[in-house]
């Protein structure tokens, strides 16, 4: 059943226009009745049909304006048409809308005390305007053998002066949407903080939060519910993905074959020719990066002075397509961030039932498949004593895109599942780390909230412009035009953005105007390949507060 | 131009009641019509009993009378008088605002007085003296019940 709409939430307009029609009909048929505001007539019958009247015509307008595909596909602003109804027309084409999804993760929270505490179900974080509440009750401990239940949690120590401890817990939004995938290390702020609390942060990437499906974008992928659900064309590979559940929520995805100059994969013949049969397929799962936190044994390969070089692997199953290792730390320690010397990746396709054709770390970047042996830098830990050979345990996080490794073991590799007519690689689309920066003159101060929102807008505007190659200024501008309010304005974007290209090297792209994605398709970089990122830290914006004129 | 209104007010309906609104024209039940100076006390009674904000289109229309009982504020008698009169500036306003020249005199205001105001139990009576332009004098009783739920 479709719902009224709210007696409250009308047209002014209409109603007033009701109102007028209303009082001029009963004063027609009523000469000597005074239907005017004198009256008792005008607030206590015309007034009240004048709102019920509008009422039904939003309704009936509302049906017309979804009542059938043609009149959605010429509507200038499909998201204004009653969701419900759209829901009703596009069902008749086998397309569903994709529900919403809250963000959940993981909150580490650092005490100096190791006293046992407890964390109620339902308690509250905020960041960024948004709400994240405990999933359960939380007790956190700090002998290990009192850890027995899912509730149960370790106070760790850390190498902190005074004593710290750390412990996570699981929350989830209380919203629905992809603002609530907060990066890696988001300050969370407890709204009633636990005992000897010092500080808290996500532990890792956020997930899992998906916007409700607009109209417009449920209507743009009419398509994929009519067409058939297999890898072939553009439109196929699209459909089965939507298709499969646990995919359903990507935001886009690109299909390099037979023909395009990016694909290299079948250009391993001897001669110059590409023959055809391969297919890489980019998927971005969601705009936002997400972010998995590894606990590694890295080994020492070197002690000098005041400092350590150390080296561990990420294997194909730890985070399959990452891009980018960050904030690598000690295993016991908080906001260690080391840097890195050198990121080596390389495949890895022992042991497989099939495995698609291969033949370098580059043709394999992103992939489920990938690998990596990284080294870096550990100016923390206390050389006295330190010998090459020597393990210790480290964090780090792995940036990239989430479901890369299912897609591929789910749709294109398991034998059931796979196609017989093509090899078809998965992965994460090559990234473009986009920084923007502006100033936004003001004439009164500005509040973080507001400041917040600008930031979400932008990220979401910029994360979502599909595999179009370009990101414009003007883009992010229109997005932030609506929440500016009297006598703001926003003075020009710097745009920024570092290609990781798959062979590992760097590209630098920087303007006013617009960020444009190199053609390089002989290192598989185009339009067609990369995606652009941004996270809410990389929207730098300065407060410049201007006298009102 | 001397028009007619539709009689809103019987007794004690939902807890408002104006007593003798209508004997005013005794020949006349509650669905009949009123006009003259009764019409104007019936229009001042409907502002006056309207809470401002309640017509979501016109919020603006009404008063703070009836909101200042909700919110507990009528304690005494004088509470009562210091509610009514400032309503009485949001009353006058509306009234002025839709009167014009050819309404007759005896539908166009010209000043309320309280004679007097009782408590008896949960019910509030006060009452009025309307004159309107044409010096006609109208008096009649508000009655209000102060109790849990009223709407």
């Amino acid at each position: 059943m479709i719902p009224l709409s709210p007696l409250a939430a009308l047209d002014p307009a209409l109603v007033s226009q009701q109102l007028d029609l209303a009082t001029a009909a009963i004063g027609e048929d009523n000469p000597d009745l005074d239907v005017s505001r004198r009256g008792s007539v005008y607030d206590i019958l015309a007034y009240y049909h004048a709102v019920l009247n509008a009422q039904l015509l939003t309704n009936v307008n509302d049906y017309l304006d979804a009542r059938s595909l043609l009149v959605l596909s010429q509507s200038t602003n499909p998201d204004l048409a009653d969701p419900a109804l759209v829901d009703d027309v596009v069902s008749n084409f086998g397309v569903t809308r994709q529900p919403g999804a809250a963000a959940a993760g993981s909150v580490a929270i650092v005490v100096s005390s190791s006293s046992t505490l407890t964390l109620p179900a339902g308690a509250q974080f905020q960041a960024g305007g948004l709400t994240f509440i405990t999933d359960q009750v939380y007790t956190a401990k700090v002998d290990p053998t009192q850890i027995h239940g899912p509730g149960d949690r370790l106070l760790t120590p850390l190498a902190a002066p005074g004593g710290q401890w750390r412990f996570t817990v699981n929350v989830v939004a209380t919203a629905v949407g992809a603002a609530g995938n907060l990066p890696a290390s988001t300050v969370l702020t407890p709204v009633v903080p636990p005992a000897n609390f010092v500080r808290s942060y996500a532990a890792g990437s956020f997930g899992g939060g998906v916007d409700t499906e607009t109209n417009t974008q449920l209507l743009n992928r009419l398509a994929e519910g009519v067409a058939c659900k297999a890898p072939s064309n553009r439109v196929n590979f699209a459909a089965l993905l939507r298709n499969t559940p646990a995919f359903s929520a990507f935001v886009a995805q690109s299909v390099v074959g037979a023909g395009d100059v990016e694909q290299l994969r079948d250009k391993h013949s001897i001669l110059p020719l590409s023959l055809g049969g391969k297919v890489d397929w980019y998927v971005r799962t969601q705009a936002a990066l997400a972010g998995v936190v590894l606990t590694r044994t890295a080994t020492c390969l070197s002690v000098a002075a005041g400092s350590s070089v150390w080296q561990f692997s990420v294997g194909r199953d730890d985070a399959p397509g990452f891009y980018e290792l960050r904030h690598i730390s000690r295993a016991n320690a908080d906001g260690d961030n080391f840097p890195l010397l050198s990121d080596v990746r390389a495949v890895d396709l022992l042991g497989l039932d099939w495995a698609p054709d291969v033949a370098n770390p580059k043709e394999g970047a992103y992939s489920r498949f990938q690998t990596a042996i990284v080294q870096f830098t550990d100016s923390a830990t206390p050389v006295a004593g330190l010998a090459p050979g020597a393990t210790a345990s480290y964090t780090c996080t792995a940036v990239g895109q989430p479901l890369i490794g299912p897609i591929q073991d789910t749709l294109a590799s398991s034998a059931d599942g796979r196609s017989r007519a093509a090899d078809v690689l998965v992965k994460a689309p090559v990234p473009c780390f986009v920084t923007v920066i502006f100033t936004l003159y003001s004439p009164t101060p500005v509040a973080a909230s507001q400041l917040t929102a600008m930031q979400s807008a932008l990220a979401a505007a910029a994360q979502n412009t599909g595999f179009t190659g370009q990101l414009y200024a003007s883009a992010l501008q229109a997005a932030l035009a609506p929440l500016l309010t009297q006598g703001q304005y926003a003075g020009a974007m710097n745009l920024s953005g570092s290609l990781r290209r798959p062979d590992g090297s760097r590209a630098s792209l920087s303007s006013t105007d617009v960020l444009t994605v190199p053609d390089d398709p002989a290192n598989m970089v185009s339009p067609r390949t990369v995606q652009f990122y941004l996270d809410l830290a990389d929207v730098v914006i300065t407060v410049s507060t201007v006298a009102a004129p | 131009m001397s028009t007619y209104d539709v009689a809103a007010f019987d007794e004690l309906d939902r807890g408002l009641a104006v007593a003798d609104l209508l004997s005013q024209n005794a020949q006349l039940s509650a669905a009949d019509l009123i006009t003259g100076t009764p019409k104007l006390a019936q229009r001042f009674l409907l502002i006056l009993l309207m809470e401002q904000g309640s017509q979501t289109y016109d919020p603006a229309a009404g008063c703070n009378f009836l909101v200042d009982m909700r919110r507990g504020l009528w304690r005494t008698t004088a509470d009562v008088l210091q509610s009514f009169h400032y309503s009485l500036l949001d009353v006058q306003r509306q009234l002025v605002a839709v009167q014009t020249a050819a309404d007759p005199p005896e539908e166009r205001y010209a000043a309320a007085t309280v004679l007097s105001v009782t408590l008896a139990g949960d019910v509030v009576s006060l009452n009025l003296m309307l004159t309107t332009q044409a010096g006609t004098q109208h008096v009649f009783t508000a009655t209000v019940h102060v109790h849990a739920g009223m709407n």
